[in-house]
């Protein structure tokens, strides 16, 4: 079934209780993940987007940290429930992180087949060369040429698009349902980027994993992904299919956003800008928390908004779609 | 190449940077040269933002330094205002650190945290112009502070208590405070926010109009390149491949490489399709850089003699230059 649920989280709130005053984070944010499907959750930083990829794989930094409410359900299960055992036998076999840069995530001291092979092991229980054949065939599902030598080689021999697919051969070495692709902020070179976007694509392909991406670039939003949900201070604030969302974009945050991107292909005198900084986690206005930003604010937004339908899958949380 | 206009400001001419690789303690040995820049010409003029665009470890950032004077060029000379910086005297060299300025990428360590907003700004001021009294100088800062946005009474904050485009504000500021001619900028806004990126974009075309200031704007995002820049260098291995006006370059690339890099750049619309060139290989070394034009092994459009002779530049249209055997006519 194309449409089956495979990840759902409702009412996430992931909070950290600091000295000065609780952090919301997260604050009640609810969304479906299909099978195959990409997921994009876009947002500036401080805006909850890694913290709910980390709130999934059960990486919220603890004691300060805490997911006070909501559910997070995976296979029937909820992940909030699980003990930190049968959490990390999730991470990896069934929902995994893919690294971006591959210059970080592999350990210099060892090679490539060592490092693919240590997660086949936590899999498989098989014989030395089963398990060097499946690295091997793995090697040779992300288009890496002659995969039996490069086992052998260390990560410095190798260009940094083979480490790249190396790293993406090893978030896929057990086979996971969900793989979560959380984009630093610094910026790779746009050819280095797309190599990635594609190997993540073709590992898609290949294994039919659902990617969430998490990313505050709409431009990889618009290349790579089915739905998008757009968080800002901890909410998601629209909701939608992606050609929604850059046809229609129906929240003032969205829209302005999308404007404030110079367009490679058009020429502008100026770039329209959102004024204003994003707020302070820990002192949120009590409305709409983009209110102070908003260039279409009204009384209303000093209560927070619902939820309303624009049309069919796409949802903003904005008083202006109030019907009432 | 470049055209002798009256408002020029500066002036690269077949400039070269080589690192020289060694090894060993008492005995070294050399193994060879890192040609970060191989013979590249382009002049900027007044008021004008020259971009320079191009994959890392291309150069860019070398070349910035050698004309902030922060590096001498291996080869080649630099003018400033027609007069060669080699034969600068000690006060023109005084004048020039004072007409140029930098801003970097990264808010978070480009300013010192122990310093506060006030003494951050005005310590070029105190550097470059010694007469001015403690209140001139103090007025000084409060206008600056206004004229980037900010508030006066911001002086007296240190840098941790401000977000990632206040701290690229203070920068620019401080860039300001000598009343320069010239500012780099390196990467101004990829280390902000998406909702902040627009505010810095504009305010610095705004003083760029106020002050009739020049940039040399580098930076890896091209659709900022062409909202921000009069004139566009595209870099690879040490080189300008090809240089044009930002609309003329990105409707009608030329090179092959900078029509993988337009290719390679995200869509601004999920409908929209880009023609995508795939390079194979990776950016060979700069030490061993490949024979004849120096992108053949990545080239999809590959000539039998681009591996042995070396493209001139050739200007097939007015105004944009490019170094490649396609468009060679002999």
């Amino acid at each position: 079934m194309e449409n089956e649920v495979i990840l759902s989280v409702n009412d996430l709130r992931t909070h950290f209780f600091t000295r000065s005053g609780v952090v919301k984070a997260v604050d009640g944010i609810s969304f479906d993940l299909r099978k195959g499907e990409t997921l994009g959750i876009v947002g500036e930083s401080g805006s909850g987007k890694s913290m709910t990829a980390w709130s999934i794989l059960g990486m919220v930094p603890k004691p300060s940290g805490q997911i006070v409410s909501g559910s997070i359900v995976y296979q029937g299960e909820d992940l909030i429930q699980k003990s930190e055992q049968d959490m990390r036998d999730i991470r990896g076999s069934g929902i995994c992180m893919v690294m971006q840069d591959p210059l970080t995530s592999l350990n210099p001291v060892f090679s490539v087949g060592n490092q693919v092979l240590e997660s086949l092991r936590l899999e498989y229980t098989e014989s030395k060369q089963t398990l060097r054949d499946r690295a091997v065939d793995l090697l040779s599902k992300v288009r890496i040429p002659a995969p039996e030598t490069r086992l052998d080689a260390f990560p410095h021999q190798m260009s940094g698009g083979m480490r790249q697919r190396v790293v993406g051969a090893i978030s896929i070495a057990r086979s996971p349902n969900i793989l979560i692709a959380d984009e630093p902020t610094t910026s790779l070179d746009a050819t280095i980027q797309l190599q990635y976007l594609r190997l993540l694509k073709d590992i898609q392909e290949q294994t039919g994993a659902a990617i969430i991406f998490i990313t505050h670039d709409f431009g990889i939003v618009a290349r790579m992904c089915d739905r998008v949900a757009v968080m800002y201070a901890g909410k998601i604030v629209e909701y939608a299919e992606v050609e929604q969302l850059f046809d229609n974009p129906s929240h003032p945050y969205t829209e302005a956003l999308l404007e404030s991107v110079p367009d490679l292909d058009v020429d502008v005198d100026t770039l329209p800008s959102i004024e204003g900084q994003p707020p302070s986690l820990d002192d949120l206005p009590d409305g709409c928390a983009f209110a102070p930003r908003c260039p279409v604010a009204f009384e209303k937004c000093s209560v927070y908004p619902g939820q309303y339908d624009i049309e069919q899958g796409h949802t903003a949380r904005c008083w202006r779609h109030d019907g009432s | 190449m470049a055209v002798n206009t009256p408002s020029e400001l500066v002036r690269l001419d077949s400039i070269k940077k080589h690192y020289p690789v060694t090894s060993g303690g008492i005995l070294r040995r050399m193994h060879g040269m890192v040609k970060a820049v191989d013979g590249i010409s382009f002049s900027m003029n007044e008021g004008e933002t020259y971009s320079l665009v191009g994959e890392s470890g291309c150069g860019k950032t070398t070349t910035s330094r050698m004309v902030l004077m922060a590096e001498p060029p291996t080869d080649g000379s630099i003018s400033y205002q027609g007069n060669p910086m080699r034969s600068f005297s000690s006060s023109d060299k005084q004048d020039f650190r004072s007409s140029v300025q930098a801003v970097f990428q990264d808010p978070w360590s480009s300013l010192n945290p122990r310093m506060r907003v006030d003494s951050i700004i005005a310590e070029p001021i105190i550097t470059h112009q010694k007469q001015s009294t403690k209140n001139e100088v103090k007025d000084r800062v409060d206008e600056l502070l206004q004229v980037v946005g900010l508030h006066p009474f911001h002086a007296f904050r240190y840098p941790h208590e401000f977000s990632g485009g206040q701290r690229q504000r203070i920068a620019i500021a401080r860039a300001l405070s000598t009343q320069p001619k010239l500012i780099v900028l390196d990467e101004p806004v990829s280390a902000l926010d998406v909702s902040i990126r627009a505010q810095i974009l504009n305010l610095l075309k705004e003083l760029q109009e106020t002050y009739q200031l020049s940039y040399l704007l580098i930076a890896h995002n091209l659709a900022t390149v062409r909202y921000m820049s009069h004139r566009v260098g595209v870099m690879y291995l040490g080189k300008i491949v090809e240089e044009a006006d930002p609309v003329e370059l990105f409707t009608n690339p030329l090179h092959p490489y900078t029509k993988a890099l337009i290719s390679a750049s995200l869509p601004s619309h999920p409908r929209q399709q880009r023609e995508e060139i795939v390079l194979t290989g990776e950016v060979p070394s700069p030490i061993d850089p490949p024979s004849g034009c120096t992108f053949h092994p990545r080239c999809p459009f590959v000539l039998d003699h681009c591996s042995t002779d070396v493209p001139v530049y050739d200007t097939p249209t007015e105004n944009h230059v490019v170094s490649c055997h396609l468009y060679h006519q002999s």
